[in-house]
């Protein structure tokens, strides 16, 4: 059952106002500017047992994502598509406030947003993925590690997700005779767009762009849009016990749309300079 | 003096300040004033207000001066805890429990299991707490202690049981409030506690 | 690919591009609950039952200022084609969430301090655009168990189907479609308590399916009035 379980830092509603109030100057806790993001880091390529990986720094959230492709069984309704599963988990090291267990409903939705940024922007050509339609294709495992939190987990993740998938090498499999084996031969994932995730963050009347730990705890709403690279937005979740009205939504994703540009062009950098290495 | 009312859901506009004032259960935003319940809205249009009356919420959270009744739940260091299964006689089922504090019961006028009759002397943000100073107030059922027998109240402040013959105290419905020298303290005004207050502690702690 | 609309602009039901599935709704359906409504929408079948305020178990997790809004959306095993197992799925653990998040900002919560607000909404037979209907009934059982609320919260899904945007997607039409773009609101406030979506949408085509979503919301409103203040004078009629 879902309710509003305390999961991030402790905030009392002084330290809200004090964060209004720096915020109607045009200032956040860190000196950033309201659309600013934290400084992102990213290291592809960094769990070599893995068919593709990204580590992600953004500011002081860490983020590990691994891939692995398997084979697999198709999904009745999608008989000549591959398999795409991300699955996250919030590690008990990464926040005072996470235990070991089961996911609970943040990170379930986390994974689930992340899922649908990937998937609905079309980013693998999942009809490449299949081997024998119907029998054999290859199941896509996207497993994301969460080391450190300090907010925008959804983008962080995302970013992490997306470098690792556009590195990703993996066995080819071949049909011979009636099985389906792995070849020696490496197969690059077929990757047609680069999807990325922009969060904004309602606190009282302002937007900001990348809220981190202190801020996602006061702030009122958040939005979090991904974008493929026609600009096209692609995936859409609203997020926290608050309301944005329709006019704050679109100009929201007016920011969001020019930011996601500005980060694309970060994550192609990254994964050019890793394939090079 | 005209009222005139028609049924509202919440949300819905029932009029602007510029006309009348807001009142129980409405608010106003941006100049309008709109309902906060399903209800029905009273306009009285002799002194400009407006109010929603609501049929209200099914298990009422109780009030000062309500009259409630419930199990004793457990006995603890602070004074009894009481499940509410009733408020003003109507049954509720929102589960809350509200203590007696140590300080308004003297000996022990209920035990475990016991059904009691209080009224709620104070509610601070839902925390209930209930006192049974009055004739018409205090256990409306209870068993022997020792054996499970019924028992026969034994005034002014014991029952006893039918089978066992066992003598325990109660404060049973019906039963005058006990008095003793506890309570009398708690007459006292604030200056004399406090004086007493320090003399206990300043003795204690030397 | 089915063909999902046909050259008279219909749809594979006989709806216009903007012409939302027959929504019925019935409010106070359940003897034990403080409050209950019941809706039909489509094939959508969805009771909403609300208990509280109460004590808010494990007690804990009660808060000082305010009450703890708890929801569960749950799918009955035989509500959709193949047989759901009856453990929550990861969808309805995040439509649980998604669903407490957009009823949370229309309700009081401050008058209710250290209680629990307990919302339960169960998805009978399910067809499409679930969680909208959803929160539109579990609005309805929050007023009427007599909860203070700011506004009435109601949803509408839109979608863009055979690259045209359209109202209301049936079961068919979101596998089968592009995008789905679930929206709720609080109609007289103006403000946009959900929005999901998937699917690639230019801007313009947000716009304008962002906006038929909002104008069909307060359509469902009118609706969930109705029988909201249909079921306030059955009631006083009663007592």
């Amino acid at each position: 059952m879902s309710a509003a379980e305390r999961k991030h830092e402790f905030v009392d509603s002084l330290r809200r106002r004090q964060i209004i109030d720096g915020l109607s100057l045009g200032k956040r806790t860190d000196g950033r500017g309201l659309t600013d993001y934290r400084e992102l880091k990213m290291e592809i390529g960094a769990i070599v047992k893995a068919n593709g990986s990204a580590m992600v720094h953004l500011g002081n959230t860490i983020v590990l994502v691994g891939v692995k492709v398997n084979l697999g069984t198709p999904f009745p309704d999608t008989p000549d598509e591959g398999i795409l599963t991300v699955n996250a988990d919030v590690l008990p090291i990464a926040s005072p406030y996470e235990e070991p267990g089961p996911p609970d409903e943040d990170t379930i939705e986390l994974a689930r947003v992340v899922d649908r940024g990937i998937r609905e922007s079309h980013m693998i050509d999942m009809s490449k993925l299949a081997i024998q339609p119907g029998k054999k294709v290859y199941s896509v495992f996207i497993d994301v590690t969460v080391l450190d939190v300090d907010g925008n987990l959804f983008d962080a993740v995302s970013y992490a997700a997306v470098a690792a998938l556009m590195t990703t090498r993996f066995k080819k499999a071949v049909v011979k005779g009636d099985e389906v084996i792995q070849s020696d031969k490496m197969m690059e994932m077929p990757v047609k767009t680069i999807p990325v995730s922009i969060t904004t963050a309602k606190i009282g009347s302002h937007t900001i762009l990348d809220p981190d730990g202190i801020e996602e705890a006061v702030m009122d709403a958040r939005l979090t849009t991904t974008f493929d690279s026609a600009n096209r937005l692609c995936a859409t979740q609203k997020g926290g016990e608050g309301w944005f009205t329709p006019e704050e939504i679109l100009r929201q994703m007016d920011i969001a749309r020019v930011k996601a540009k500005e980060i694309r062009s970060v994550i192609k950098e990254a994964v050019k300079n890793a394939k090079k290495s | 003096m005209s009222v005139d009312s028609k049924p509202v859901v919440p949300g819905e506009k029932v009029g602007v300040i510029e006309e009348f004032s807001p009142s129980g259960l409405t608010y106003e935003k941006d100049g309008e004033i709109r309902s906060l319940v399903l209800g029905e809205a009273m306009y009285d249009k002799a002194n400009r207000i407006i109010s929603v009356k609501s049929v209200g919420l099914k298990s009422k959270i109780p009030k000062v001066g309500d009259i409630i009744e419930g199990v004793v739940e457990a006995i603890t260091y602070s004074g009894p805890v009481v499940r509410i299964y009733s408020v003003n006689g109507r049954e509720v089922s929102n589960d809350l429990s509200g203590s007696m504090r140590t300080r308004d019961i003297i000996g022990n006028p209920v035990r475990l299991g016991d059904v009691v009759r209080c009224v709620v002397t104070e509610n601070i943000n839902n925390t209930l707490w209930l006192a049974m100073n009055s004739q018409e107030l205090g256990v409306l059922h209870t068993l022997c202690t020792i054996c499970g027998a019924n028992v026969t109240p034994l005034p002014p402040d014991k029952v006893k049981c039918t089978k066992c013959g066992f003598v325990d105290s109660r404060k049973m419905v019906g039963f005058k409030p006990f008095f003793s020298k506890k309570h009398f303290i708690n007459k006292l005004d604030h200056e004399e506690r406090n004086r007493r207050f320090k003399f206990n502690s300043a003795r204690k702690y030397r | 690919m089915t063909e999902l609309i046909d050259k008279n602009n219909l749809r594979v039901d006989g709806r216009k591009l903007d012409e939302l599935r027959p929504i019925k709704m019935q409010v106070g359906i359940l003897k034990n609950a403080d409050g209950s409504a019941y809706i039909e929408w489509g094939k959508n079948k969805i009771i909403a039952g609300v208990y509280g305020p109460k004590e808010c178990h494990p007690k804990h997790m009660a808060l000082p200022d305010r009450a703890l809004l708890k929801c569960r959306y749950h799918m009955a095993p035989f509500s959709v084609d193949e047989r759901k197992s009856p453990q929550p799925s990861r969808r309805e653990i995040e439509l649980s969430k998604i669903i407490r998040e957009a009823l949370s900002p229309a309700i009081l919560l401050e008058e209710f301090p250290r209680t629990a607000i307990e919302i339960y909404i169960e998805v009978l037979q399910s067809d499409g655009g679930s969680r909208v209907a959803s929160i539109t009934a579990a609005s309805a059982a929050l007023a009427d168990a007599g909860i203070p609320m700011k506004d009435l919260v109601v949803g509408c899904a839109v979608g863009k189907i055979d690259g045209k945007i359209v109202a209301d997607l049936s079961d068919i039409e979101d596998k089968e479609g592009e995008v789905d773009l679930p929206v709720a609101c609080m109609p007289n406030l103006n403000s946009v308590t959900l929005l999901q979506s998937d699917g690639p949408l230019s801007k313009e085509e947000f716009k304008k399916a962002f906006k038929l979503a909002l104008d069909k919301c307060r359509y469902v409103y009118d609706i969930q009035r109705k029988a909201l203040l249909e079921g306030y004078l059955a009631k006083t009629k009663e007592a």
